[in-house]
Order: structure tokens, then sequence, then C-alpha cells
């Protein structure tokens, strides 16, 4: 339907084009005014070069022909040029698109190329790591096979030294024996030469060996062994006696410590309890407490000197309570004692920390922008393509849709015309519908009917000419305002179709946009709904320039509305501002694509627009 | 600080007796014994060749001089000086001499650890034991002398054999696990003997006298092992230094290593304190110098200094051709209260490692100009003698540090030192002579002070 509705309107720009070209051949000259036109070529053809297509103020036609067979050449060969051109464009776009095809092939390729690398360089960090500890290991072995080697050699010189001597010992033994087997004869004086013989030091007189005296021996070596056991556990004794002294002193001081702290805490307890405070502090105490007693029950004074392996679980026990008392008591206490010395020096902590947490932010910006800087140097020249090609697409837009304005722009001027006719037309008939009624009221009621027509014409008159005075110049200003901005609009459009639909060309997103909710759904209720109401009014230019869809907003709220002639107006005057205050909605997304869909736009206006024209004509 | 004038002697062979009242000394085959509080010659004996090594008998009474060369020993009486004793070893040879624990019995190796054979100077009885492995490490007496801790090989297995040394009867006899056994030391609380294997395997066994293995103690394996074992003087613990510079502390309750004191050239510990001996050459020699007879002109000034580490102490890579490779704590003794442990690093001669032993921690290093000749303990305090053959001797006590120039002479070079039993005294040997230097107690105390 919308799509048949498209090529309607196109098929009837084209007609009308032509005729408009007709009428512009026709309207430059005629019979009257020939010489002066004659003169006016004449003075642009020689502004081009060619010699004058008139002689002796008459028309040389043979020079006309020739003269405008030149230029029909020119025009042709310009033609050929500007096609030869277009290809070339053409081409060059295409290889331009190619390009970037490859360009971003070979980006991609780039981007896999450093994804392997990456992946390459890890592969090598591990290598190299394993590597590292390959060499660790390597030299570790290295250092104990240069021990163990060195260890050998030592032994090994020993081992040839302790062989020498050996050797020589025997050698030297060998000659002894030798030389005392020769020397047999004159042997030498075995023995002692003793003047006299001593005393024993001590003064007692020496015994008889015997067998009693060598049983006593060995009794008194054994005696003496276990004399020395005997002894050595004494030692043994007195230093476990020691022990277990201090292990009792040590239990007592800590059963000390604690009792101290619970009779403490217990007076605390006893407070805590009046005032019902501390529900936990009570619970731990209580259960410190009761371990306490159930400790100091436990262990007894003469367990200490019980055998060990009797008490030793007791003991054990009750010592690690009282430890773990002991250790909650102390993590109690340091937790207390968390003073404001502390606070104050975690605050600094904390200030020192938000503070190296800036410095780090700051590098981090620092490095990214010099990270990002050079991606983009990287990257300036694919950009600013991507920056020409957009320019190129923009002034394409541009000059069509000047084109269109411009179209639009004649098509206004007809059918302001058709409609001042219209207005002529119109009053023309309310003439004759007030003689035709007041013909008829005179024949039933004479009293009434001149008044009450006055009273609901005039004003509504007067309304109807300010109203088009007003919107017409609101029009101008939107118009001009409209005038100005498609270029950027279309560019922003254009940045958002980048965005979502890849960089297609211009028209893509404007057919893609354009069944935004509101169009579809008005252009048949907007020429509709004012003739539903009442009898079919004169459009004012305001409502046209709403037909145009040049104002959304006021027109939708418009036709919600569906009120007088007056509140239109208001909402006109409303407009601009709504219109800029329209973007934080979540509506301005339905109304900016607007801005890229225009032309398309225009083309439904002008639908309108002979829609109207045909009912006005009809009526 | 006083010191006495020069006396010479030969190859070291100088000594203290046990109850301090004399001090022997050898110039090649004269045995010369003064008195330490005048210096003045008590007894002069002539022996039959060089003596080769001297010994106090316990009681004080007696002296034993060993002549290798000949195979020979000679006894003399301080008491009795026309009092005469021979020792022939005969054709067997003579490897090593010493006193039993009390005095009236000779222990004599011969050549090839033969046989030690026991001499009683009491009743000339002679008892021979076989099968010994060596007779220097292999052989400790109790502290109180009742019993002989023997390492011995029979069959090719290695042993240790418990002798009662009143009657020299074979107590108890009972193999180790070891491969070569090496040495072996009675705790010097007699409960224990510790027996430590060859250095080509780092092994540690601890021994009741009944044979019972308490423990065994194995740092590594492979590398060379033990290169040096030392008790603490209360039995409470034992350290055992090794070839991979590090002294490992074992306890005497549960036998397991305690703590291990690492000797890396590089200090980076704030905690030990760091003497660097630094050394001045004078110009001129100085006014209080020029008072005393013979000013050593050509010696040079020292003092110690405070250095912060971290700081490099010189070490020397020993040739990895050659056996017993100069690496490893070589030296290391207790201090006679328990309190210190002081050690000395083959590759690291010019440093002493003093570590404390109640926080089981570096304490002081002594980082000396030249390698360390000897060093001693004080018999009764943490005080530490040592010198680096030069002209002086440092002193180290908690309190501090200290250098004294030997005034005497400028050649005096002083390589060895003893304490006298009192610790008042200090004998100074250079390689052909020696001096007596006396401590006295205010002197000392502000000298260590200084």
């Amino acid at each position: 339907m919308e799509n048949g509705e498209i090529f309607t309107s196109h098929f009837r720009f084209r007609e009308s084009a032509e005729a408009g070209v007709v009428k512009r051949i026709s309207s430059f000259c005629s019979a009257e005014s020939l010489p002066h036109r004659l003169d006016f070529l004449d003075q642009e053809l020689s502004v081009y070069g060619y010699p004058s297509i008139q002689t002796d103020e008459k028309l040389n036609q043979v020079a006309l022909v020739n003269v405008t067979y030149d230029l029909l050449q020119t025009y042709r060969r310009a033609l050929e040029s500007h096609s030869d051109t277009a290809d070339g464009l053409r081409n060059s776009e295409s290889d331009a698109a190619r390009f970037q095809h490859l360009l971003s092939l070979a980006r991609e390729d780039v981007a896999t190329k450093d994804r392997e690398l990456k992946t390459k360089r890890i592969e090598e960090a591990h290598l190299n790591q394993r590597i590292e500890t390959l060499r660790k290991k390597l030299k570790s072995e290295q250092e104990k096979c240069r021990r163990l080697s060195s260890e050998m050699q030592s032994r090994d010189t020993q081992f040839k030294h302790e062989k020498k001597k050996k050797s020589q010992e025997v050698e030297r033994m060998q000659t002894k024996l030798h030389q005392l087997l020769q020397d047999k004869k004159h042997e030498r004086l075995l023995g002692i030469e003793i003047l006299n013989s001593l005393q024993r030091s001590d003064g007692k007189r020496g015994k008889w060996t015997t067998d009693k005296t060598k049983k006593n021996n060995e009794q008194e070596m054994y005696q003496l062994i276990l004399a020395n056991y005997e002894d050595s556990q004494k030692e043994l004794l007195n230093e476990n006696t020691a022990m277990r002294k201090y292990l009792k002193q040590m239990q007592d001081e800590l059963v000390c410590a604690l009792n101290e702290k619970t009779t403490q805490r217990d007076v605390k307890q006893r407070e805590s309890r009046r005032l019902s405070l501390d529900k936990i502090d009570i619970k731990s105490s209580a259960s410190v407490s009761s371990e306490e007693s159930e400790a100091s029950d436990s262990v007894l004074d003469g367990m200490f000197e019980m055998p060990y392996d009797i008490v030793k679980d007791d003991i054990e026990k009750s010592l690690k309570s009282k430890w773990r008392a002991l250790r909650r008591l102390y993590q109690h206490k340091n937790l207390h004692h968390l003073t404001e010395e502390d606070k104050g020096k975690a605050e600094n902590k904390s200030e020192k920390i938000t503070e190296y947490e800036k410095v780090i932010q700051e590098q981090q910006d620092l490095i990214d922008y010099f990270t990002a800087g050079q991606g983009e140097k990287s990257s300036s020249f694919p950009s600013d393509a991507y920056f020409l090609e957009e320019k190129s697409d923009l002034d394409q837009q541009k000059s069509i849709f000047y084109q269109q304005r411009l179209a639009f722009e004649n098509e206004r001027k007809v059918y302001t015309e058709a409609l001042l006719q219209l207005g002529q037309d119109q009053q023309n008939f309310e003439e004759e519908k007030s003689r035709w009624l007041q013909h008829h009221f005179l024949q039933l009621t004479p009293f009434r009917g001149s008044s009450s027509k006055k009273k609901w014409s005039s004003p509504n008159k007067s309304f109807r000419d300010k109203s088009l005075s007003l919107s017409w110049n609101e029009g101008l200003k939107n118009h001009s305002a409209h005038d100005v901005s498609p270029s950027l609009r279309n560019a922003r459009g254009q940045a958002d179709g980048m965005g979502t639909s890849g960089g297609s060309s211009g028209a893509q997103p404007l057919l893609t946009r354009s069944p935004n909710k509101t169009s579809p759904n008005r252009t048949p209720e907007t020429p509709h709904n004012p003739w539903n109401g009442a009898s079919p009014p004169i459009p004012s230019t305001c409502e046209l320039y709403r037909a145009l869809g040049l104002r959304y907003k006021s027109s939708d709220k418009e036709n919600n509305s569906s009120t007088s002639s007056f509140k239109v107006k208001s909402c006109l005057k409303k407009s601009p501002t709504n219109q800029s205050h329209a973007s934080p909605d979540g509506q301005s997304e339905l109304f900016s694509p607007r801005d890229s869909g225009h032309t398309l736009l225009l083309r439904h206006n002008r639908l309108k627009m002979d829609d109207i024209k045909t009912a006005l004509f009809q009526s | 600080m006083n010191f006495s004038e020069l006396f010479k002697q030969s190859q070291f062979h100088c000594k203290f007796s046990p109850d301090g009242q004399y001090v022997v000394t050898c110039v090649s085959y004269k045995v010369i014994v003064r008195s330490v509080d005048t210096l003045q010659i008590l007894r002069l004996y002539t022996c039959l060749d060089a003596v080769q090594n001297i010994e106090w008998s316990s009681d004080s009474a007696f002296l034993l001089c060993a002549m290798y060369k000949r195979g020979i020993c000679q006894v003399w009486s301080v008491e009795h000086p026309d009092w005469t004793c021979k020792i022939d070893e005969g054709s067997a040879g003579l490897t090593h001499a010493q006193w039993s624990p009390d005095g009236r019995h000779v222990l004599t190796t011969a050549s090839f650890n033969l046989r030690i054979t026991v001499w009683s100077l009491v009743n000339k009885s002679i008892s021979y034991i076989r099968y010994v492995k060596n007779s220097k490490d292999c052989l400790s007496f109790t502290d109180n002398g009742k019993y002989l801790a023997l390492a011995e090989s029979r069959k090719c297995r290695d042993c240790v054999s418990i002798f009662e040394v009143e009657s020299w009867q074979l107590l108890k006899l009972f193999e180790t696990d070891t491969e070569d056994l090496s040495g072996l030391k009675w705790s010097p609380d007699g409960r224990v003997i510790c027996v430590w294997d060859h250095c080509l395997w780092y092994k540690l066994l601890i021994y009741t006298m009944d044979g019972r293995c308490l423990t065994t103690y194995k740092a590594y394996d492979w590398a060379l092992g033990v290169k040096r074992v030392t008790w603490s003087p209360t039995s409470q613990f034992l350290a055992v230094g090794s070839y991979d510079q590090k002294v490992r502390i074992l306890n005497h309750i549960t036998w397991k290593s305690i703590s291990e004191f690492s000797h890396i050239s590089n200090i980076q510990s704030t905690n030990a304190v760091v003497y660097s001996e630094s050394e001045t050459k004078p110009s001129l020699p100085r006014t209080e110098n020029t008072l005393i007879a013979s000013p050593p002109i050509f010696s040079t000034q020292s003092k110690y200094e405070f250095l912060s580490p971290p700081i490099q102490i010189p070490s020397v890579q020993p040739d990895p051709e050659k056996p017993n490779p100069k690496i490893g704590v070589g030296w290391l003794e207790f201090s006679p209260d328990n309190k210190f442990l002081a050690t000395i690093d083959d590759s690291m001669k010019t440093a002493v490692h003093i570590w404390s032993m109640l926080k089981l921690s570096l304490y002081v290093v002594l980082l000396q100009a030249s390698p360390i000749k000897c060093a001693r303990w004080d018999p009764h305090t943490s005080r530490l003698a040592l010198c680096t053959g030069n002209d002086k001797l440092y002193l180290w006590s908690p309190s501090g540090s200290v250098s004294v120039q030997v005034p005497i002479s400028a050649t005096f070079h002083v390589h060895s030192l003893k304490w006298h039993p009192s610790a008042e005294s200090l004998l100074l040997m250079s390689k052909d002579q020696m001096c007596i230097c006396y401590l006295e107690k205010k002197e000392r105390d502000k000298e260590i002070d200084n």
C-alpha cells in the first residue's frame, strides 16, 4: 500500500516535472518578446564565445542553427564526459568499496594475527618459564654432581693416601723383620732398668691378682655402671621434678590470671545482667568461667606428682582449655583495645588509600590516553576516508533534498493559488448559500436569519484570517528551520544508521525508519478528521503544514483532541518548544528518525495534498 | 703483666707440672726443672739422646722422657735426682710413651702398633696389650684414672676393650659398628665412650662401658667426615667438627644434634661481635718502648677493631688432589665453665669462632692478621689465649679482647703457649726459646677492660 503510494507519487512527480519544463520553455519567449530575448540570447552566447546570431538586428537563422548544433554537440559531449566521469566515479567508488572491504579483511587478518601473536607469546612465556625451571633444576643437579664428584675425588685421594701409608708400613715392617732375622746374635738387653722400685702412689702394697680380685673388678665395673645409671636417673628425676614444679606453677599462675579476669567479668556480668545489655558477652564469659572452673577442678595439686602417662590426658586437656580461654580473652581485649588512636591510623590509611587510588586512576587515564592516541594515529587514514565518503553521501542527499524542496515549493505555490481560488469559490458558495438560506428563511421566518448568520460567520472569518497569517509566519519559520537543518540532521540520521545498519547508503535508513507509528496511522486521519467533524472548512496554511508533516506533535495532539482551530493555533505556538524538549522523552526515539525520513514524508504529504485538492474540488 | 727472661728450649718440650710448682724444659738431651715462682734451676737431668717427648707424672714427682729414635724412655724423679730408670723397647721400636694416670706405670707403644707394653715402676712387671689400632687417639683413660678404653683391631674387626688400670685386667671387650675406627674418648664423667669412624665415613657412636651402643650419629654420607671430637667439661655436650666446616653439638640425654655451627667465610649475622686485628708499622719507636732494654724496632703495632657485618674472612680452598685437605674444623675446645666453644676452621686459619653455648649461636669472631698457631682456654674461666707466630700474645674474655706485645725481644715469636694450672701465668714458646708471662690479677682485669 505504502510502496504503491510512493511509486505513484514518484510518477506524478516526473510528469509534473515535464510539464514544468514545457512551461519553462514556453515561458521564456513569446512572439512579442522575441527581439528582446534574441538580444539576450545573443549576449549570452557571446559570453560563451559564439558569434552573434543576429545580423543587422535580424535573426541569422543559419548562425542560430549552427550555434544550436554546436551547443547540442558540446552538450552531448559534456553529457558523454559526464557519463564517463560518472562511470569513473562509480568505478572508483566500487574500487573504494573493494578497498574498504580489503581493508576490513586486512584488519581482521591483523587482529587474528595479533591474537595468534599473543597466544604465541603466552606459549613462549610458558616455555620460557619451563626452560627456566629446567635450567634451575639442571643447575642444581650440576651443583650436586659437582659436589658429589668433588666428594668422590677427596675420598679417592684419601683412599690412595691410606693405601700408600699402609704399603709403606708393610715395607718398613718387612725391612725390620729382615733386620731382626739377621741380627739375631747380639740381642739388645730388653726391658726395664730401674734403680729401685717405687712405692705405689697411694702408698698401699700391691695385691696378688686372683680370680677373686678379677671378679671383684668386674663387679666393681658393673657397680660403677649401675651407679652411673643411678646418677643419671637421679639427674633426670631432678629435672623431672623441676619440670613438674614449673608445670604446676604455670598452671597455678594461669588459673590465677584467668580467675582475676573472671572475677572482673563476673562483676561486669552482674551489671550487664542488671542492665540486660550485652547478651553475647554474658554467654561467652559464662562459658569461659564454666570452663575455667571445670579446668581448675579437674587438675588437683597432687596430679602433678602422679605418673605422667596416667594424668597426661587430663593435664593436656586442662592446659588446652586454659590456653583457649586465655587466647579468647586476649582476642577480646585486642578487639576492645582498638582505641581511637588506631581508628585515627585507620582513617589515615584509608585517606592514603584513596589518594593512591586517585594516582592510580590518573596513571590509568594517562596510559589509556597514550595507547588510545597511538590507536587513533594508526587508524587515522581509514576514519578520514569514512568521513569523506559520508560527506559525499551527504552532499548527494542534500542536493536531492534541495531538488525535492524546490519541487515542493512549486507545488505549494500551485496549491496556494488553488486554495485562494477555492476560498473565492467557497465565498461565492457561501454567499449563494446565505442568499439561498435568506431566501428560504424569508419564506419561513423573516426575523432570525440575517443576525444569526452574521454572528456565526463574522468571528469565524476574522479568526480564520488571523490564524492564517499567524500560521503562515510560523510555517515560514519552521520551514527556514528545516531548510538549514536537513544536512546536519541527515548526517546525524546517517550516523545513527551507521550504528545500526552498518553504513549503508542514505536511502535505506529512510525506508526502514519511515514506518513510525504516527505517520501511517495519521496520514489517512489528518485529512478525514476535520472533514468528519463538520462541513469541510477551508484548510488553513497551518493545517497544510501540519499535513505536510512538518509538525508532528502538534498535529497529533490536535487530532487526538479534535478541538477547535484555536487550540490548534496554541499548539502550533507551543510546538517549537515541544520539539526542542522532545528529545529526553521516550518519544524522541520515534520522532528523531522523522528527520531522516523527511523526503518520504514529503511524498506522503503530496499525496495528502492531492487528496485534499480533489476533495475540495469535489466539494 | 710481667714477663720472665728468655730460656732456651727445643721442640716446644716445656711443661708446667700438674701441681703447678715446676716447669720443665728440654734443650736437646738436657732436661731442666725450674721452680715456677723463682725460675731457679732445681734439677738438671742428662738423657741418653735428644728428648722427643716429655711428660709429667700425675703426682708431679716423675718425668718421662721419650727418645723414639733410640727406642728408649728415661724416667726421672724430681725428689730423688739420683734415682734412675731406663726402659728399652729393644728391637720392637718405640713410637709413643705415656704415663698411666696413677703415675707408676709407663705405657710404650711399639712400632707398627705391634703392642702396648705396660711397665710397672712398682714391681717391674710387664704387661702387653696387643691388636692396638693406634696409640694416640685410640687410647683413653677415664678422668678418675680407673679405666682404660682401647680401640683394637681383631680379625679385621674394630673392637673396644676396657681395662681396669690398677690390675690391667681386661674387663670388657666389645665390637663396634665401624668401618675403620679412628678414635675414641671417654666422657669426662666416665659414663660413656664416644667412638668415631675414619674420616671417609661420617659415623659417631656412643657406647657405655659394658658395650651397649646408645646411639649412632651420621650427619651425611660420602663426603669426608669427622675431623675432631671434643667433650664439654660437664659431659653434657659433644662437639663434632667435620670436614664440611661445621660443628655439630650432640646432647647427653637423647644424643641428638641440637645445633649446627657453620663456619662460613661470609659473616652476615649481626649478633656476633667481630674483632679484627689491624697492624700498623710505627714510623718512630715510641717513648714507652725506649724505656725497655731491647726496643722492638722491627715489630708492628696492632690493635683490635670492631667490624660490622657483612665480613669476609679470608679463606683458602684446599687442593683436591692432596689427602687430608686443609678444610673443616680441626680444632675445637670448650671453655672450662662450659659457656663457650672456640673453634678454628683449617681453611680459615686467621679466625677463631667463639660460640655461645647458652644461646647456641656465634658470639665472637677474632680475626687475626696472620694464621693462628695455638689457642688455649684458661683452665678456670672463659679466657682464651692465642698466638699467631709474632711477638704478641692475644687474650680474649667476654668483657673484651686485647693484644699484648712481648717486650723482651722483637725476635721472640710466640708459636705455642700453655697455661699454668692456676691460670696465673702463661708459658710462651718460640721455636727455640721460652718465657713465662705472669698475669697479675688486677692488672689482668685492667688489661681486659681496656
